[in-house]
């Protein structure tokens, strides 16, 4: 009896006496894996990228909730018995498992910001909105001072990231100006026109201004315009808008516990609300990437399957041309059950150095995609810092996949080496 | 070791036909005898050795080995038998050609229960018995066919077999290489091995202690033993 010990230094010596041939079935292996592999990391790796952007715009706790609309083809309407008004926040605040409830107004005036940058005017018409700052708190420097009002006369803001990656990546190039980052534009000064734009405008005994200054960028603000605290766009609305009672196009609700986020929402939505939860798009994310990483393993594992075909074939015609060393073997005692071992370690070992050399393959594509990538897309803030994700299931997977595939197709050969009649195989010559 | 045949049959289908290589053969072999057997192409020699050792099983009958039935066993207790008591030597030699001799020599010890820690001197002493203890490290390819055939001795050898059994091994040599290979294996034969040699070769008969002559799958003359016609 053979052995494993000795099975697996007997196959050793045979794959280095047909080199070529192992070379080109582990390579067949290696291919495969590093398919699988590199395509099940790309997945795991952009789920990751994607979920820390949920997790970073709207934490698992976070809820946003915004007026029931209803959809008729493309035009979309929002209720008008769902408005979201300080009676609204009041009610959801005592809801069992809601913390805070944060606000956003938007300026019920067009608004155009003026500003220099890099020794150029600028000026945009923009929309004005009003942020709790427990909101951004985590994301802007605490010593800013926002949400402490206008006193010093200078009003603290704060922009999307968003917007910088759409400036750096279209409006910069275009025409030819330099990229932002929050650091640069912080301290930047701006003024505000409010009650004027280029579409409407305002007479100038009417127009207001008031001077900016940008704190920091966030990824939860809205996209298109500048954030301040609250108070301040709701006394505009008050005084130059007439409004009486503050509306909010949204609010941000933060459940006490991960737990009553299911629950919260939906006391949320019987009041007669939309609510979008972090853990709900997560969840979204999940399946889309689970449906994803299904169909890329499904290739790699046809790639995987053509590879242990031919390992079958191959140790198949190995057989056939070993016929005698297998007669001899058998001749000096080798039972069917040793025959039948030396062929699946040879393929087990084909398939392992097959396998971990995909592992690698994997791993150096990745990393070289992973620069292609920062190359073509270096001016995005939100770039991740890879796009794969090589966790350890992955290449835990891989490899079993590798060795598996390599073991099941070696089998019948293995079965069909140990049927041969070794009186046969000798006396033919 | 004794080896007895009883009424040993085997038949084969080939080509949709069934042929009768062995017919009912009786006949006894002993440690130390030098026996060869001796027939026409197709008359069955090679079958009854391959049937004496562990190698074919037959279709009726019985191979006996110190009175225990040789084929009652399963292919674990066979390959044990093959691998501890018995060494075949073929015509064609049967060598890995781009291993050494040494490599070839060493191959029983692959598959033995328990190889022993002196492995490759035991092989080492196995090719200094049939004189190619100077072609230890030759791949096995480069070597003439003479020494190919005692390095195929060397391998029935190493593991100290009772029976070594020899089919057609002048087959394939000049007459001088051949009787130099009969030499060696009469050798073993004075040393207390069983010896068995298939054979056309009438010249190959004169350094018997007993010859068998097998005719369409039964032995015609020299048998000894229980049963013989």
């Amino acid at each position: 009896m053979i052995g494993p010990v000795r099975a697996i230094r007997r196959s050793f010596h045979n794959l280095g006496r047909h080199r070529a041939r192992a070379f080109l079935l582990a390579g067949g292996v290696a291919i495969g894996v590093a398919m699988l592999v590199f395509l099940l990391a790309f997945v795991a790796g952009t789920r990751r990228a994607l979920l820390d952007r949920v997790v970073s715009s709207l934490p698992i706790t976070h809820l946003t909730v915004v007026p029931r609309s209803f959809s008729l083809s493309v035009i979309k309407f929002d209720s008008p018995f769902s408005s979201l008004d300080p009676d609204a926040v009041r009610r959801i605040e005592v809801l069992e498992g809601v913390e805070r409830v944060m606000p956003m107004a938007a300026l019920k005036l067009p608004a155009q910001l003026r500003a220099r940058f890099f020794g150029q005017g600028f000026v945009t018409d923009t929309g004005v909105f009003g942020i709790d700052t427990e909101l951004v708190a985590d994301q802007i420097p605490a010593e800013s001072g926002f949400g402490t009002g206008d006193a010093g006369g200078v009003i603290p803001a704060v922009i999307s990231e968003d917007l910088i990656d759409m400036y750096n990546t279209g409006f910069a190039k275009t025409n030819d100006l330099p990229q932002l980052t929050p650091e640069i534009l912080a301290g930047q000064q701006a003024m505000l026109f409010l009650g004027t734009s280029s579409f409407r405008p305002g007479a100038e005994e009417r127009v207001r201004t008031a001077s900016i200054s940008l704190i920091g960028a966030s990824d939860r603000v809205p996209l298109v315009g500048v954030s301040l605290p609250r108070e301040i766009v709701e006394r505009w609305n008050r005084e130059m808008a007439g409004e009486t009672t503050p509306q909010y196009f949204q609010l941000t609700v933060v459940a006490a516990r991960a737990q009553d986020v299911e629950d919260v929402a939906a006391g949320i939505e019987s009041m007669g609300y939309d609510v979008t939860s972090g853990r709900e798009i997560a969840q979204r994310i999940r399946t889309l990437t689970r449906v994803l990483q299904a169909a890329f393993g499904l290739i790699g594992l046809v790639v995987l399957g053509v590879a242990g075909v031919g390992i079958g074939n191959a140790l198949l015609l190995s057989v056939m041309e070993r016929r005698h060393e297998i007669g001899i073997f058998r001749s000096v005692g080798a039972s069917r059950g040793d025959i039948r071992l030396l062929f699946l370690f040879e393929a087990a070992l084909i398939g392992l150095g097959g396998a971990l050399a995909g592992v690698g393959l994997a791993a150096a594509a990745a990393y070289a995609a992973d620069l292609a990538l920062d190359r073509v897309l270096p001016d995005l803030l939100l770039l991740p810092e890879s796009f794969f994700s090589l966790s350890w299931p992955i290449l835990a997977l891989g490899l079993s996949l590798g060795l598996l595939v390599s073991i099941l197709a070696a089998v019948p050969p293995a079965h069909r080496a140990a049927r041969m009649d070794p009186a046969r195989i000798l006396t033919s010559g | 070791m004794k080896i007895t045949c009883r009424n040993v049959e085997k038949l084969y289908a080939l080509d949709g036909r069934t042929i009768r290589a062995l017919a009912g053969v009786s006949c006894e072999m002993r440690s130390g005898e030098l026996v060869v057997v001796m027939g026409r192409s197709g008359s069955g020699k090679t079958t009854l050795l391959n049937a004496v050792g562990g190698l074919d099983r037959p279709t009726a009958g019985s191979v006996l080995v110190d009175g225990e039935d040789l084929y009652a066993s399963g292919d674990r207790a066979l390959s044990r038998y093959r691998n501890e008591r018995i060494g075949f030597v073929f015509q064609s030699f049967h060598l890995s050609h781009d291993e050494t001799a040494l490599e070839n020599v060493l191959v029983p010890f692959l598959f033995a229960r328990r190889p022993p820690p002196d492995a490759a001197e035991r092989g080492r002493s196995a090719l200094a018995r049939v004189d190619l203890g100077d072609q230890v490290d030759q791949p096995a390819g480069t070597l003439s066919a003479g020494q190919k055939q005692r390095v195929a001795i060397a391998r029935a050898i190493v593991n100290e077999p009772e029976f070594v059994l020899a089919d057609e091994p002048t087959g394939n040599l000049d007459e001088s290489t051949g009787a130099d290979i009969v030499a060696l294996l009469v050798g073993l034969a004075r040393q207390g091995l069983g010896v068995v040699i298939v054979t056309h070769d009438p010249a190959i008969s004169q350094v018997a202690d007993r010859v068998l002559r097998i005719a369409d799958g039964r032995i015609v003359d020299g048998a000894d033993g229980a049963g013989a016609p």
